[in-house]
């Protein structure tokens, strides 16, 4: 914790290392927080045993493995892809904003994505029921996923004019957009019946819960396009940081370079929601606590926050698995009632840091 | 060479520029001054790619309206009048990202050389936000300086595009700024600079552009524009050339002589 102490000061150099070797201690972690929430759970099993059992070649109780392969490792590896893109397009948001209280929700990802699963929710019953009952579970997320879409496609037609993209319509049209999408739902939510309210409310407070291989291959592949992308706008989201006249001066390509984001965080935030639900905190919080320690250079920022974002997004699980076993508290909650005095505690300490962020 | 040709700007329904005539030479400190308003940022946006126009603009080989905005910053570095930052940099960081989008390339980091530079040694671990604004003007001088770094290369001469950078300077870093504008020129390299100071600008600029009302109304060495009418005229106040001796120029407001 002496890094987030003392940011001050540091030359950039010495910045550069103490995040390299950051780097590494959330690697570490990494491992650590995902071993152990293979083992943590309704069930209690013990690594060593399973560990021992595998190596041998002995064949390992089925119930164990199918804990642990079907149902754990798939969650596992949804929750670290959720977290690290939940915590990487708070990075590109802010960096594409310019200011640190911008999450992937302003360009109306979280808004277009919590309708169109209410709208599946609520409206579902009047599709077709053949074609309802081959989309099955996948309706919710596949219609979040659209929602998100098109809300950003809209957003972005609609600040866009002559090739020019202002941010600051995209930021006031997202909060216009976030009205009506609110009204359009509220209208919903007032026609859905109690089982419907039910499913709606769960799915708004987020989950990892119900995690299949089938669920994870379906949104990996534009969570990892998402992750892998960020890192390749650490240079120009850095020149951003001046401004955009500065950053086209110093050769960057504002113009491409919003449209990769946006494209980025869409991808990233809007599969990530159609699978977890709403999710809120990561984007601005691991950003913000990275910035106060390894200080704000997008060439470390995107990587940590990928880290840090998959460890606690993992903890969280692991916290909303054990503390009502074996039933589970939405990861929503967690997040808030974890997150949101330490997050204090840190505004609190650092109070002069936030002047001129 | 830095050239403008009938370039016209036109900003709502304003024409902020008049077919607007400018030529800037390699090797030499070229002002452009002006009353406020007169259009003097606007050029510079125009030369710098950053405002639409009509006409042509060229910097060297490159085609303003059409070069790619590396192919510009490998040939061109521009001050902006005011430059804010977001999120907690530090200088080094700050000049860092200069040097990363010039050509100098990351080879030897000019971070400390280009802060020496501005009279800034030192200052590289400090926050940017927790220096004067002064201080935070030249940090930005310091980053556009590592991002052009080689005034002349193969490829023919570097600029320096600058809106007025003394105008929140104390008197010595005035000056040293102004020589290192002069440097940079002496050593190959072509310098663009918006001023307000008459007396800097007599002391420090090879040429100078008089504009008013969007318009350049006279171009050319600065005892040719440096006349108490033509300056008179264009800055609607009574103005009085004097000339010290040995050939030093310097310009006082006519109240005060009377
Ligand atoms: N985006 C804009 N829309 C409309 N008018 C503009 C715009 N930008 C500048 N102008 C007008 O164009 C004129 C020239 O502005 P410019 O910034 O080029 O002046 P300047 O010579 O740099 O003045 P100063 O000495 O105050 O910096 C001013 O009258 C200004 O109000
Ligand atoms: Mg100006």
């Amino acid at each position: 914790m002496t890094a987030l102490a003392e940011p001050i000061g540091r030359g950039g150099a010495e910045r550069a290392s103490l995040a390299r070797r950051a780097s590494g201690w959330l690697v570490l972690a990494l491992v650590l927080v995902s071993l152990a929430s293979l083992f943590v759970g309704a069930t209690g099993l013990s690594p060593f045993a399973f560990l021992k059992a595998m190596l041998a070649g002995d064949a390992v109780d089925l119930r164990t493995k199918v804990v642990i392969l079907d149902i754990r490792l798939p969650r596992l590896a949804l929750g670290l892809l959720v977290g690290a893109s939940l915590a990487v397009s708070g990075v590109v948001m802010q960096g594409l904003f310019r200011n640190p209280l911008a999450d992937p929700g302003l360009v109306g990802v979280s808004a277009g994505a919590g309708l169109g699963a209410i709208v599946a929710i609520v409206l579902g019953g009047l599709l077709p029921p053949a074609l309802a009952a081959a989309m099955g579970y996948a309706l919710v997320p596949i219609a979040a996923f659209a929602g998100s879409w098109l809300s950003v496609i809209v957003l972005y037609a609609l600040a866009t004019r002559g090739g020019q993209t202002s941010v600051a319509t995209m930021l006031l049209a997202g909060i216009a957009l976030a009205a009506l999408v609110g009204a359009v739902s509220g209208t919903l939510i007032y026609m859905a019946d109690d089982a419907q309210l039910r499913t709606l409310t769960f799915w708004s407070m987020g989950s990892l819960g119900g995690a299949t291989w089938g669920k994870v291959a379906a949104a990996a592949p534009l969570m990892l396009a998402g992750l892998i992308a960020a890192p390749f706008l650490a240079r120009g989201l850095n020149a951003l940081a001046l401004g955009e006249p500065a950053a086209r001066h110093m050769g960057v390509d504002v113009q491409v370079l919003k449209r990769v984001a946006v494209v980025t965080v869409a991808a990233a935030v809007g599969s990530a929601v159609a699978v977890s639900g709403g999710i809120g905190f990561l984007g601005i919080v691991v950003p913000h606590l990275l910035r106060l320690s390894i200080g704000p250079d997008h060439r470390y920022l995107l990587i940590n926050s990928a880290l840090l974002g998959a460890i606690i997004l993992t903890l969280a699980d692991m916290v909303a698995r054990v503390v009502v076993a074996p039933a589970e508290l939405p990861i929503g909650i967690v997040m808030a009632v974890i997150g949101g005095p330490f997050f204090l505690w840190i505004l609190m300490r650092r109070r002069g840091l936030m002047m001129g962020l | 060479m830095l050239t403008a040709e009938t370039l016209t700007v036109r900003l709502g329904a304003h024409e902020i520029l008049q077919a607007v005539d400018f030529t800037a030479h390699a090797g030499e400190v070229t002002a452009i001054v002006g009353p406020n308003g007169s259009g003097k940022t606007t050029l510079l946006r125009a030369l710098t790619g950053d405002v639409a126009f009509t006409g042509a603009a060229r910097i060297g080989a490159l085609d303003v309206a059409r070069a790619k905005p590396w192919e510009l910053a490998s040939r061109r570095g521009v001050l902006a009048q005011f430059t804010g930052v977001a999120f907690p940099f530090t200088v080094a960081e700050i000049v860092r990202l200069g040097q990363a989008s010039g050509t100098a390339g990351a080879a030897t980091d000019l971070t400390e050389q280009a802060l020496a530079r501005v009279g800034l040694a030192g200052f590289a671990p400090r926050r940017y936000h927790d220096l004067s604004g002064g201080e935070q003007q030249r940090v930005q001088l310091a980053r556009v300086l590592a991002q052009v770094w080689e005034p002349l290369d193969e490829s023919g001469p570097r600029w320096l595009v600058l809106d007025e950078p003394v105008a929140s300077l104390d008197i010595a870093h005035q000056i040293e700024v102004m020589e290192l504008a002069r440097a940079f020129a002496r050593a190959g390299g072509g310098v663009v600079a918006v001023m307000h100071d008459l007396n800097l600008t007599a002391m420090f600029a090879d040429a100078v552009a008089l504009m008013a009302r969007g318009r350049v109304v006279t171009q050319g060495p600065v005892t040719a524009v440096f006349r108490d009418s033509t300056l008179s005229d264009a800055y609607g106040c009574k103005l009085r050339v004097n000339v010290a001796p040995p050939s030093s120029t310097f310009i006082l407001p006519h109240a005060a002589l009377t």
